[in-house]
């Protein structure tokens, strides 16, 4: 199937589905993609409403049973776990996460990476990019002191307000907030397991709607925004 | 790490730090509980107004300012950078400054209201005899109101162990160093481990009901 006809179709199912359905899309997003979701909201034809959060938290008030009709999250686990469990349907890769380095002060880079160094990450444990900034760190060798931040957007405050020295973070922050690119370093992709961002259509009433918004992301236009963004 | 040693860990942590600041709290709280006890000053209010700021301020506002404040170029931690060339934010030191300001009015506030019934009587026979100010505070002040200072120093160290928000934004989840209860049942809720969760959350709360059912029975003993 081309890309046109891919979008045809895509067109023509969101339009089938929010035919059918009255009322808002119920979005959990994951807040490494904030920025990007809100580029992308004005493109799609339905009403959505978004809650930004950790994937952790959003999966745990998926589990709760809080209605949302659509999860993105950071990583591929929590889908794939709610999907085992019958919760959700059709997991889709909506974007691949880029981490980056970026630094108050001095040239970012493997050698910025020093043991005087104290840079922020989001926590290793629970998120997607504190693991591959571990993973990465590990590779390099790197002894800079570590401060785990809950998540990317904590990881990148703690560098923000000059409490840390730099944070490991997701390019789409960067993107978002206009830093210039003397101040970040794009860490090589071999060093990390890729971020694979998976979406997935959560079991409820609007399952149709949630499938078309699934699409309309896999669209040509909505990947354009979502590189635009920072992702792959 | 295995779960438990990062629950002892976590624990330890919790402990130290909740001791810490309950002992400084103990020393700086009564001269600054008596002077709003007994001062006609117009800085009174505006005083009693700033130390009771944690009770009503979200800890994240507190936690947001103290990160600034603890940074390098902030005031705090130049201070720090100077005079022990260490940083202050995501440090032990960092979360006992934070944590003596979150639990402030817990000790200020009951030792203040004892402070006010003392009996004026006994005060000035004993001025009258020469005893010097600081004598009469350490000597009949305190005694006379040591079930006050218990009650305060319990109330202390339990709101610092309660401690969450404030950690969260200037601890950066360090084990062994920053890495408290609260910070770690937190942790465990997002790897979705809920049994884990349990077992933090249980102890805490269980913890919180024994001291509290604990000091309100020493309190109304004669």
């Amino acid at each position: 199937m081309g890309r046109w006809q891919a979008k045809a179709l895509a067109g023509i199912t969101t339009a089938a589905a929010l035919a059918s359905v009255g009322e808002p899309l119920r979005v959990a997003v994951a807040s490494n993609f904030q920025s990007a979701f809100a580029s992308l909201e004005t493109g799609f034809p339905g009403e959505l409403v978004a809650t930004y959060g950790s994937s952790g938290l959003l999966y745990a008030q998926i589990v709760q049973g809080r209605g949302f009709d659509v999860f993105l999250s950071a990583d591929a686990d929590r889908p794939r776990a709610l999907v085992d469990d019958g919760r959700a349907t059709a997991p889709t890769v909506y974007a691949t996460g880029r981490l980056v380095l970026v630094v108050n002060r001095g040239e970012p880079g493997a050698r910025w990476l020093s043991a005087d160094k104290r840079v922020a990450l989001a926590n290793p444990e629970t998120a997607p990019y504190g693991r591959a900034a571990l993973e990465a760190m590990q590779r390099l060798g790197a002894d800079a002191k570590r401060i785990n931040g809950l998540n990317v957007a904590q990881a990148f405050h703690f560098a923000a307000s000059g409490a840390a020295d730099g944070a490991f973070v997701a390019l789409a922050q960067v993107v978002a907030q206009d830093i210039p690119p003397e101040r970040y370093w794009r860490v090589p992709e071999h060093l990390y397991a890729p971020i694979e961002q998976v979406g997935v259509v959560v079991a409820g009433r609007n399952e149709s709607a949630a499938r078309a918004f699934l699409d309309y992301l896999a669209s040509r236009s909505a990947r354009d925004l979502i590189r635009q963004a920072g992702y792959r | 790490m295995s779960f438990a040693s990062d629950i002892v860990q976590a624990a330890w942590v919790t402990g130290l730090l909740a001791l810490t600041t309950t002992a400084i709290l103990l020393v700086a709280s009564p001269p600054l509980s008596w002077w709003i006890a007994r001062t006609g000053s117009r800085w009174r209010a505006p005083v009693e107004a700033l130390v009771a700021l944690p009770l009503v301020l979200p800890p994240t506002v507190l936690g947001f300012y103290l990160l600034l404040a603890m940074a390098p170029s902030g005031p705090l931690g130049a201070m720090a950078q100077a005079l022990a060339g260490a940083p202050l934010a995501f440090t032990f030191a960092g979360l006992v400054i934070g944590s003596i300001i979150y639990s402030l009015p817990f000790v200020t506030g009951p030792l203040a209201s004892a402070f006010r019934t003392t009996d004026g009587h006994l005060l000035e026979a004993a001025a009258s005899l020469g005893v010097a100010p600081a004598v009469r505070f350490l000597r009949l002040v305190l005694p006379m109101h040591r079930k006050a200072l218990v009650a305060a120093g319990v109330l202390g160290f339990a709101h610092t162990v309660g401690e969450f928000g404030i950690v969260l934004m200037i601890g950066g989840n360090i084990p062994g160093e920053t890495r408290v209860l609260s910070i770690a049942l937190f942790d465990r809720v997002e790897m979705l481990d809920y049994a884990g969760a349990h077992v933090i959350a249980a102890a805490l709360l269980v913890f919180s009901l024994v001291v509290l059912t604990f000091t309100y029975r020493w309190l109304r003993l004669p």
